[in-house]
């Protein structure tokens, strides 16, 4: 009953609710998919419909739907990614299959009311997270250790090794393997993890970063649309998001001197972590159509109202020098044995977006059908990101930990416009087709830059019944990455710069 | 992967068998227009429904009829006649699962099971390492417009100025200085966090109460219970 209740709190108030800040952005700042037809146009599907794709954007396009069809979407992602870390420069690939929009659409026509309406359900995939990061470089100022002696001092020392610390998955295991420890200095208890030695000495330390990230959100919906006189169309969509991440953090840290006795050697640190929920949401929009050949589009998307729970193991190594020894841990040891779990509540931001395409020769006979273009502007509230537990009885730390978090989301975020135009000629039963999009950078600080520009075009083919539409869509993408964030010093991230290519085919059927 | 590949294959197979009524003529497409397809046999098909319907009474009709006649049609299929209590699964005797179980036959008293108690913390970070963020731990200074503003740079990305947000141009005079001045490889860390012991971080008074040796183990004191550190020596 209290999931009811907060769901009702979340769309009525201001209720602040995380985990950490980069998990908001996870879930609001991704290109859109679809079929291979409204991804050759560059996903402006706004104000156009007449595609099954339109349920997940403006449903009301679904009202354009005068026939039956249902499609099957495929497609392989080929991914390649240059990140640069400290002036280093490393490369890496990785491919995989997905799923784009696939479903069925049903129409009825009242030939009394000159109306029309539709309905579709449909599946796809709106977030891919399968990538692999990697990269490398040396740093003279910072340590990831230090970020586990600035945790271990946040809570009480005799709670840090235990079988249910508060600390598992950092500084608990740091502090076993002897990478942190606890210094006298001037009568007051410090913390000092073992690489400060290279650092306090000038020297620099080799740091390597891997992320493997697998998974995607997946949205299930039902959506409807009515259309009177061909005029003004208005069309609704529930969906439930199926969200799947996991991903593999593998950290390492070595002294890059050739001193035998300086206490620290080298550190692995891996951090294994999957979510996995359901949630749901709501898509609305609206069509007019002013003249035969113009139509404008207005849609907004609800939050994504989502219920997830994280599983967590980490495990660390840490060789250190004089005495020489090497200590291995898993958090497990911290979390009885048994890996932790944690069950929250995440809402997404709202989109809104504003459309309008114009299509030359909106006529009965295919043959005098020659192209359309279409165009979107979308706003992404990316700040309004909210998180909140879902354990039964959440602590006073927990609260306030989630408060402090949506005030960070608020202040790193900020909302953004994307942008996708697109357009096609149309030969009686062959299409060719172009589009683009772009889709602005989600922080608020100007310093971290990231940004998606996608380029796309594709074939279509549509004869006795069947079609086929094959697209290839290349995307420039550009984000920041932090492998490990500091309170007391200045941060430092990786640039990574990703290319995706990605073939989809829709397989399509009319009766 | 070939658990996808089977599942596009089978639906590709089952998209393949339907039957399209546009095999001959033009195939619509509903981006630009289509012209609406109105149902010609509404009447006949509403007949054939009717039929179906009252086909299903009379098999209904039949079935309750052979009922009365025959206990042997009279099927269970009422959930009042359900019963679930099997001396062999104690687990299901329409009880709920309170964590233990009781086998009459072999002991007198209830069997106890335990399920380890999951680590539920979320996954935290440090929020003030979000540094200008969260304005209650940002370094800020008031200039004499009363504008605040902060001093500390939130990010060091290279290895020649430790402390710059980001690099600075070099004059031309400057760089035949730096050349002079600096030595080889990774240049010397210039800031003052990283000079001398200053890698350090301190508790506060109140996350102490007992003193820890750097060879020493802690004790634990939250609900779980405490873990022994391994003895710090050479292999």
């Amino acid at each position: 009953m209290h999931k009811y209740l907060l769901i009702i709190c979340l769309l009525t108030s201001n209720v602040v609710f995380a985990q950490i800040p980069e998990d908001a952005k996870r879930y609001s700042f991704y290109p859109q998919g679809g079929t291979a037809r409204n991804i050759a146009i560059g996903g402006a599907m706004g104000s156009l419909g007449g595609d099954i794709n339109a349920t997940f954007v403006n449903p009301a396009g679904l009202g354009l739907f005068k026939t039956k069809e249902v499609v099957l979407t495929p497609a392989f992602a080929f991914n390649n990614n240059k990140s640069t870390y400290r002036t280093t420069l490393e490369k890496n690939k990785l491919n995989n299959f997905n799923l784009g929009t696939t479903g069925f659409v049903w129409a009825y026509n009242n030939r009394y009311k000159k109306s029309s309406s539709a309905f579709s359900l449909a599946l796809t995939q709106t977030a891919d997270f399968n990538n692999t990061v990697k990269y490398n470089g040396l740093n003279n100022f910072s340590s990831m250790a230090e970020q586990f002696a600035e945790e271990m001092v946040t809570v009480n020392i005799n709670d840090v090794l235990s079988t249910n610390s508060p600390v598992a998955y950092g500084a608990a295991p740091a502090f076993y393997t002897f990478l942190i420890d606890t210094v006298s200095s001037g009568g007051n208890l410090t913390v000092k993890p073992a690489t400060g030695f290279i650092l306090d000495a000038n020297e620099a330390l080799k740091q390597e970063y891997t992320k493997t990230t697998k998974g995607g959100i997946y949205e299930l919906a039902l959506g409807f649309a009515y259309n009177t006189n061909d005029k003004w169309l208005f069309g609704g969509t529930i969906a439930m998001p199926i969200v799947n991440y996991k991903s593999t953090t593998t950290f390492k840290e070595s002294d890059t001197s050739l001193k035998t006795s300086n206490f620290f050697n080298n550190f692995v640190y891996t951090d294994d972590f999957t979510t996995k929920g359901i949630g749901l949401n709501g898509k609305f929009g609206v069509i007019y159509r002013p003249k035969e050949y113009v139509r404008i589009g207005l849609a907004v998307h609800t939050p994504m109202f989502l219920f997830l729970k994280d599983t967590r193991e980490t495990n660390l190594s840490t060789a250190l020098e004089n005495p020489v020894n090497t200590y291995t841990t898993s958090s497990k040891t911290f979390t009885n044995n048994v890996k932790g779990e944690s069950k929250y509540i995440q809402s997404t931001p709202f989109k809104a977006m504003l459309s309008g395409s114009y299509v030359f020769r909106e006529v009965e006979n295919v043959k005098r059908q020659k192209a359309f273009i279409t165009a979107d502007v979308e706003y992404v509230h990316h700040k309004g990101s909210r998180f909140g537990s879902d354990n039964e009885e959440p602590t006073e730390d927990e609260k306030a930990y989630f408060k402090d978090l949506n005030n960070v989301v608020k202040g790193y975020y900020k909302g953004n416009f994307n942008f996708r135009v697109g357009g096609e000629l149309k030969f009686n039963i062959l299409m060719a087709r172009l589009g683009f999009a772009y889709y602005g950078n989600p922080y608020k600080e100007a310093e971290l830059k990231a940004n998606r520009m996608i380029l796309s075009g594709g074939l279509g083919y549509r004869h006795k019944g069947i079609f086929v539409d094959l697209t290839y869509a290349h995307s420039f993408n550009k984000d920041v990455d932090f492998a490990y964030r500091l309170a007391d010093k200045a941060n430092t991230y990786a640039t990574v710069k990703n290319q995706r290519g990605n073939v989809v085919a829709t397989l399509g059927f009319k009766f | 992967m070939n658990t996808k590949l089977l599942l596009l294959a089978f639906s590709v197979a089952a998209i393949s068998s339907c039957s399209t009524a546009y095999k001959s003529g033009q195939t619509p497409d509903d981006v630009y227009y289509s012209p609406a397809k109105f149902e010609e046999n509404k009447d006949k098909d509403d007949k054939e429904e009717e039929r179906n319907d009252q086909a299903q009474q009379t098999t209904e009709d039949r079935r309750i009829r052979q009922t009365v006649r025959d206990r042997r049609w009279r099927v269970f299929d009422n959930d009042d006649y359900t019963f679930n209590n099997s001396p062999y699964n104690h687990w299901n005797c329409n009880q709920n699962n309170y964590g233990y179980y009781y086998n009459p036959k072999y002991y007198p008293t209830p069997i106890f099971t335990t399920t380890p108690v999951v680590n539920t913390v979320p996954r935290k970070i440090n929020l003030n390492a979000y540094q200008g963020y969260n304005t209650a731990t940002a370094k800020t200074v008031t200039t004499k417009n009363n504008t605040v503003v902060t001093t500390s740079p939130k990010y060091n990305n290279n290895n020649n100025n430790s402390n710059a947000s980001t690099p600075k141009k070099q004059t031309f005079v400057g760089k035949i200085f730096r050349a002079i001045t600096s030595k080889e490889g990774i240049p010397p860390n210039t800031s003052e966090s990283n000079s001398g012991n200053s890698n350090t971080r301190s508790f506060p008074s109140s996350n102490t109460k007992s003193s820890s040796s750097s060879n020493g183990s802690s004790g634990g004191s939250s609900s779980g219970s405490s873990v022994t550190r391994p003895t710090r020596g050479g292999q």
